[in-house]
């Protein structure tokens, strides 16, 4: 193959546009002091059938790409909706969620959600949640504590 | 009660502050990266500071005004707020490039939250990639912390 049709082909890999099966792979724990050392990256595999979701992006004419994430309704985080994307750059996406369930904050739960389109046609995914939790065992006040999760999306067949 | 209720009274978030980055997490889609740090500018004076100042406003939300003149992250602007918890808000910024971490848009997410003692914590979520467009792109995100002192008379 030419390295015109490779480009051609890493081109349209790299494209954004249908469905897709994501899992929830590594978790990392920030909080006022950095890094929370010892916290689990990873979940059980237990627990694995609860950190999946679907995501549809869609092309719309005239107007930024649509994100349709399906979450399962009783997960822990509920980010299910249908949101306007900004596009960081070709085949990048952020999109402005607002989490059903405030498992990290108390009031509003508003989360960002990357999609970085990759040469296999698989996407990756980072979740930025606001987040706060105790400043101690059985004290009012709350501090910052942001779970940071990172994962991929597979491309379902025939999209 | 009178000590709860003070407590509460100083948990919260007015007036200017004046911030500095105390740490970064880098973060790409293996997880954390250990000893990744990312150099504003390669000072480590101003460049790191900027400051914050609350906008109220009865029956609307808060606004917050971010007045950062070297701007590194592009987060500088006044955006409106809400409310994550007591003496918590999250705003949204975003900047047409140039971008610090992105090309096209730079967007970010960020969490201010008031301490018992009246200064407060941030954290800063921007979106962001690396690599060239010859490897492509994945994504890595610096996440930025520190800590806002409440400026006098504020």
């Amino acid at each position: 193959m030419s390295t015109a049709a490779l480009a051609i082909a890493a081109l349209l890999a790299a494209s954004l546009p249908g469905s897709y099966a994501c899992e929830i792979a590594q978790t990392t724990v920030v909080t006022e002091n950095g890094v929370l050392s010892g916290a689990p990256n990873q979940f059980p595999e237990a627990h694995r059938p609860g950190w999946r979701f679907g995501v549809e992006v869609r092309e719309r004419a005239n107007a930024t790409p649509e994100v349709e994430v399906r979450w399962p309704p009783a997960s822990l985080i509920e980010l299910g909706g249908t949101y306007a994307a900004v596009v960081l750059e070709p085949n990048h996406l952020v999109v402005t969620a607002m989490a059903r369930s405030c498992l990290f904050g108390s009031t509003n739960c508003p989360v960002l959600i990357q999609l970085a389109a990759r040469e296999d046609g698989s996407l990756g995914f980072t979740i930025l949640p606001t987040g706060l939790t105790r400043r101690a065992r059985g004290s009012s006040e709350l501090t910052q504590m942001n779970i940071i999760f990172t994962g991929s999306c597979r491309r379902q067949n025939g999209s | 009660m009178v000590i709860a209720l003070l407590l509460a009274a100083t948990a919260a978030l007015s007036g200017s502050y004046d911030c500095l980055i105390d740490r970064q997490v880098v973060i790409n889609e293996r997880g954390v990266q250990p000893g990744a740090v990312v150099d504003l500018d390669g000072t480590e004076g101003e460049a790191w500071r900027f400051s914050v100042r609350l906008i109220e406003h009865r029956n609307a939300a808060t606004q917050v005004e971010v007045r950062w003149p070297a701007n590194p992250i592009q987060i500088a602007g006044t955006q409106a707020s809400l409310d994550v918890g007591p003496g918590h808000l999250a705003f949204l910024a975003m900047s047409r490039p140039p971008c610090m971490f992105t090309e096209t848009n730079c967007m970010a997410l960020i969490q201010l939250s008031a301490r018992a003692d009246g200064s407060a914590a941030f954290t800063i979520m921007p979106t962001g990639l690396a690599g060239d467009g010859s490897s492509g792109r994945t994504q890595l995100h610096v996440i930025f912390t520190g800590t806002c002192r409440r400026q006098d008379g504020s």
